[in-house]
Order: C-alpha cells, then sequence, then structure tokens
C-alpha cells in the first residue's frame, strides 16, 4: 500500500482509497480494505472527479491532515467523505443547496466529526458566515453556469491568502453548444485576477467535458 | 454603522470597523433561531459584516472570553441543528402535492370498491339499485340505498359518505397548495390537473424542464414507448387529455388542442419554478384563442387516416432506445 498524496493510497489493484474515518461504516456502497490497524476505503474516479483528477495525473493536492476545506456542492457526500478522510484532522464545511442530497449528507456528517452540514445556497456566502471560518482549501463542484462567479465570491470571503481551490468544471453546464476546451478555458480566465492557476486536469475517460482546475489565492 | 452577527455561541456586536464592541451568550436552542433569523434574504449579514466576523474570528472570540475548542464544538452541534431545521421546514417542496394526488387517487379507487360492494349487498337484499361513475351518481346510489334497512348497508353506505367528503377535503387543500405553489400551472390547467402534472412529474421543477411535447404525452407512458418501440401512432396526449378542452372535443381536434394547451403549461411551470410571477390569466386567453380557432377551422370530421405500411415491420425491428 503506498501513500502517493498526503492521506491518499495506491492499492495493489492499482486503485485510490483512503483511511476510513468512520471505520466500517461506507457512504456509496465503496469497498471497505482492511489494512493493518486501519481501514481504508476505495475511492471510485467513476464517482468522484477528485478521485479521476488523482488517476489523470494531478500534481498538486492541496489537502493535507490538517486543512480546513470549504466544500461547495456536497451533494451526497461521496466526494466530501474522501476529502473527510484526507482532512482527518482537519475540518470540512460542507456546503449543498438541494434538500434531497442533504438529508443524505447530514448522517454522512454525523458519523464523520470533522464534517459540518451547511444547507444553504453557495450564491450567497455572507448568510452561512457564522457556522465558518477562513479556510485553506475552497473544493467546488457545482453544475451552475455562474460556477466561477461563486468561488470567487466564496474565496473573498472565506478563503486564506496563499489558500488553494479546487474547481470541478463541467462544460456543459456553462455552454452546451461551445467546445469543452474552449469553456474551460474561458472558466480559467475568470480566475485569473484573484488565483494562479496550478494546473488544469481533463477527466476524460471517467468524466466527458470535465476538467479540474487547481489555483492559488495570489495576494 | 456597527454590526451584530448571531454566532452559534451568542450574539456579537462588532463596531464599524469589525473590532468588538460586546458580546451576549445564549444557549444552543437560541442560537439556532438567531442564525435562522439571518438565512432569510432580506435580513441576511451584510457582506461586510460577514467579512469582519471570519476575518477577525479568534481575535473575537478571545475578547468574548469563548474557548476556541468549545466554540467548534458548539458551531458543529449547531449546524446540525440549523440543517436538521432547514430540512424539516423546506419539505421536498412538492412532496405534499405529489401525496395528495396519491391520497387521492386511493380514495377514488377506496370509494369505487366499495360502492361495488354496496351495489352488490343491495342485491342480495333483492334490491338493484343502478351504478354510476360520477360523483352524483354515487350521491344518488346512497340515497337509494338509505331505504335498506340493513346494518350492512348503513355501514357501507356512512364509510362511503366519509371517505367522499374526505376527498372532498384533500381536494380543497390541494387547491389551496397549487394556487400558492403553481399558480400559472393551476390556471393554465386547473388545479388538481396541474397537480396530477406535478406529480407525474415528481416535482414543479421538473415540470419546467421538460420540454412541451414531453408534457404533452406526461402520463401516457405506455402508448409512448409502444410508440418508440414497435409500431403503432405516436400518443397525442397523456394526463392533459382529462382537460375539458380535449376530452371534450371530437377526436380530430384533440391532437392540435393539446399541443396548444401543453406549449403554455411548459410556460407556466417555468413562470412558477423560477419567476412567481401570475401571468396564468394571459396564459389562459393565449391557451383559449388557439383553441377557438381550431374549433373554427376544423369542424369538419376527416376520413380517418390509415396508415400504409409499404413495408411490414416486425414487431421489434424499429427498437429505438427511450
Amino acid at each position: 500500500m503506498k501513500e502517493i498524496y498526503p492521506g491518499v493510497y495506491l492499492t495493489e489493484g492499482d486503485r485510490l482509497a483512503t483511511v476510513n474515518l468512520a471505520p466500517g461504516r461506507r457512504v456509496y456502497g465503496e469497498r471497505l480494505i482492511a489494512d493493518g490497524e486501519r481501514e481504508l476505503r476505495e475511492w471510485n474516479p467513476a464517482r468522484s472527479k477528485l478521485s479521476a483528477a488523482l488517476l489523470k495525473g494531478l500534481k498538486t493536492l492541496p489537502i493535507e491532515r490538517k486543512s480546513s476545506v470549504l466544500y461547495l456542492g456536497a451533494a451526497t457526500g461521496t466526494t466530501a467523505s474522501h476529502v473527510s478522510d484526507i482532512a482527518a484532522e482537519g475540518r470540512v464545511f460542507s456546503v449543498e443547496s438541494s434538500v434531497t442530497p442533504m438529508s443524505k449528507l447530514i448522517e454522512v456528517c454525523r458519523d464523520r466529526e470533522n464534517m459540518i452540514p451547511i444547507l444553504a445556497d453557495a450564491n450567497r456566502p455572507e448568510v452561512y458566515a457564522p457556522l465558518l471560518e477562513e479556510v485553506d482549501v475552497i473544493y467546488q463542484d457545482i453544475a451552475q453556469r455562474n460556477q466561477a462567479e461563486i468561488l470567487l465570491k466564496n474565496s473573498d470571503l472565506y478563503l486564506k491568502e496563499g489558500g488553494h481551490i479546487l474547481l470541478a468544471v463541467k462544460s456543459k453546464s456553462i455552454d452546451s453548444t461551445r467546445k469543452a476546451g474552449s469553456v474551460i478555458s474561458d472558466e480559467v480566465a475568470k480566475l485569473k485576477d484573484l488565483f494562479r492557476i496550478l494546473e488544469v486536469v481533463d477527466l476524460e475517460p471517467y468524466e466527458k467535458d470535465h476538467a479540474m482546475i487547481v489555483a492559488v489565492k495570489a495576494p | 454603522m456597527t454590526f451584530t452577527i448571531e454566532t452559534p455561541a451568542g450574539i456579537l456586536q462588532l463596531d464599524e470597523k469589525g473590532g468588538f464592541s460586546g458580546f451576549t451568550g445564549y444557549d444552543e436552542d437560541e442560537a439556532v433561531e438567531g442564525i435562522l433569523g439571518r438565512w432569510a434574504a432580506d435580513a441576511s449579514l451584510s457582506v461586510e459584516a460577514a467579512r469582519f466576523f471570519v476575518k477577525g474570528l479568534r481575535r473575537l472570540l478571545e475578547e468574548a472570553g469563548i474557548d476556541l475548542k468549545a466554540y467548534v464544538e458548539i458551531r458543529r452541534r449547531v449546524a446540525f441543528k440549523v440543517a436538521e431545521r432547514l430540512l424539516q421546514s423546506m419539505p421536498g417542496a412538492d412532496e405534499p402535492i405529489i401525496q395528495a394526488v396519491a391520497i387521492l387517487e386511493t380514495a377514488s379507487q377506496t370509494i369505487g370498491l366499495l360502492v361495488s360492494r354496496l351495489i352488490s349487498m343491495c342485491a342480495a337484499y333483492g334490491r338493484a339499485i343502478e351504478a354510476g361513475n360520477g360523483k352524483a351518481d354515487v350521491a344518488e346510489l346512497l340515497e337509494a340505498a338509505a331505504s335498506i334497512p340493513s346494518p350492512f348497508v348503513h355501514g357501507l353506505t356512512a364509510q362511503i359518505g366519509e371517505m367522499m367528503e374526505y376527498r372532498a377535503s384533500v381536494e380543497s387543500e390541494l387547491e389551496e397548495l397549487m394556487k400558492a405553489r403553481a399558480p400559472n400551472v393551476a390556471g393554465v390547467l386547473g388545479p388538481l390537473l396541474g397537480a396530477k402534472l406535478i406529480s407525474s412529474a415528481r416535482g414543479l421543477e421538473q415540470l419546467a424542464r421538460m420540454p412541451a411535447s414531453r408534457i404533452q404525452v406526461l402520463g401516457a407512458d405506455r402508448a409512448m414507448f409502444r410508440h418508440l418501440r414497435e409500431r403503432g401512432a405516436p400518443p397525442k396526449h397523456g394526463l392533459i387529455f382529462q382537460h375539458p378542452a380535449i376530452s371534450r372535443s371530437p377526436w380530430w381536434q384533440r391532437g392540435k388542442i393539446a399541443r396548444s394547451l401543453a406549449a403554455k403549461t411548459a410556460i407556466a411551470a417555468r413562470l412558477d419554478a423560477y419567476s412567481g410571477e401570475d401571468r396564468s390569466e394571459e396564459l389562459k386567453e393565449a391557451f383559449l384563442r388557439r383553441y377557438e380557432a381550431v374549433k373554427k377551422t376544423c369542424q369538419e370530421e376527416p376520413a380517418r387516416m390509415r396508415i400504409i405500411r409499404t413495408q411490414k415491420r416486425k414487431g421489434r425491428t424499429r427498437r429505438r432506445r427511450g
């Protein structure tokens, strides 16, 4: 079992896994692997864009053991739970705006002491300020046309100087008529004022027309 | 300009530069109320206040005399309570409508079953009573049965009467709900039929995302798939057929009217889901204009069209992916 990023392991079958923070518990039917004292959870790239990005060779994974993470678009907690595994001694503020996934997410959060559920619209970040603090990382996976704007608003309020963002872009939800590549480079351009772009990784073949953008908030 | 912020641990006062100016502690339930009070759009924290609070959090907590570690724990518990409260107050938005439609259907089935038992029971006493379908017919039936001196008959009539009253009360509740949640759809289709469409689409937003052509055949799944999979004409209408403008029109006008009604419904659903503005009158008028036009121009019954197939197709050769 090789640790290829902090807290992320490569299993013998060349799959990714994280150390289960809630041993014995599954979040989305993933495989649990016993590894000595600890238990690993397989991290399915078909279900999680972050896993796909790592398998596609993302160089920097800015989430560390003590990171404080604002996770926008946590849905039912599939990826967020793995982020919670990685940031085991940190915190994951998990924002989701829809009721149905939140009822699942809240249960996932209950099992994991570092997760904080927030049922709110990421378009208005000031609303959830009382439940938040400055964070090291913002991870965003929201299929909305104004996703760059949402990220900028949240970064402005909550991201520390020098903090990182991970943005999963789905070009089809921005403009379904244009080529994925040009949509994604437009999104990158929108971020350039506030961020220094580190990497853009295409998630093919795990996700079509998706990319993961990693950037750092530059003063 | 000073700022008041309801935090998980208490009410924090900030001066105009974001400096600490006061703190009053409260318990977690008060915190939930305080934070939720700010959740509404018109009462939310200003971006400025939020920024002061977040950037100065450690210093502010220190000045308020709150232990950071304790605060983090309280905050997590309060966050759960806030989310739980919101989950309760935002019941899957259209779930009540969907459930009410299901209740109406169950109630109607129940009434039907009990009525058929009642007819049999009356017959057992040598009294044939006529069966009908409409609500008025059932009322007549109950009246006729009332003269039969049998505890079985009386029990049944009482149950049927009660179930009908219940169904009527659910209907009027549902009408209110529809007028509040989807005034445009309710206006175009009528509240009950509108509710059935929302229910069939599994929610107003889902309905709003459908093209009119889909709305037109919503509820005609079997006919639609038969059309897609095998031979068979495409359905002209689904649930929408229940609208009197379609069901009371002759067959050759129905398709045209259904198309127009579905188109107006699609617009209505989008208004309800995304704008909230009530423009049902306008939509209804637009539909009626088209309706009148169809009535006028298509008075003659056309000869029934026969679909002539040059090639005989076997059942499943034309299967498409649905």
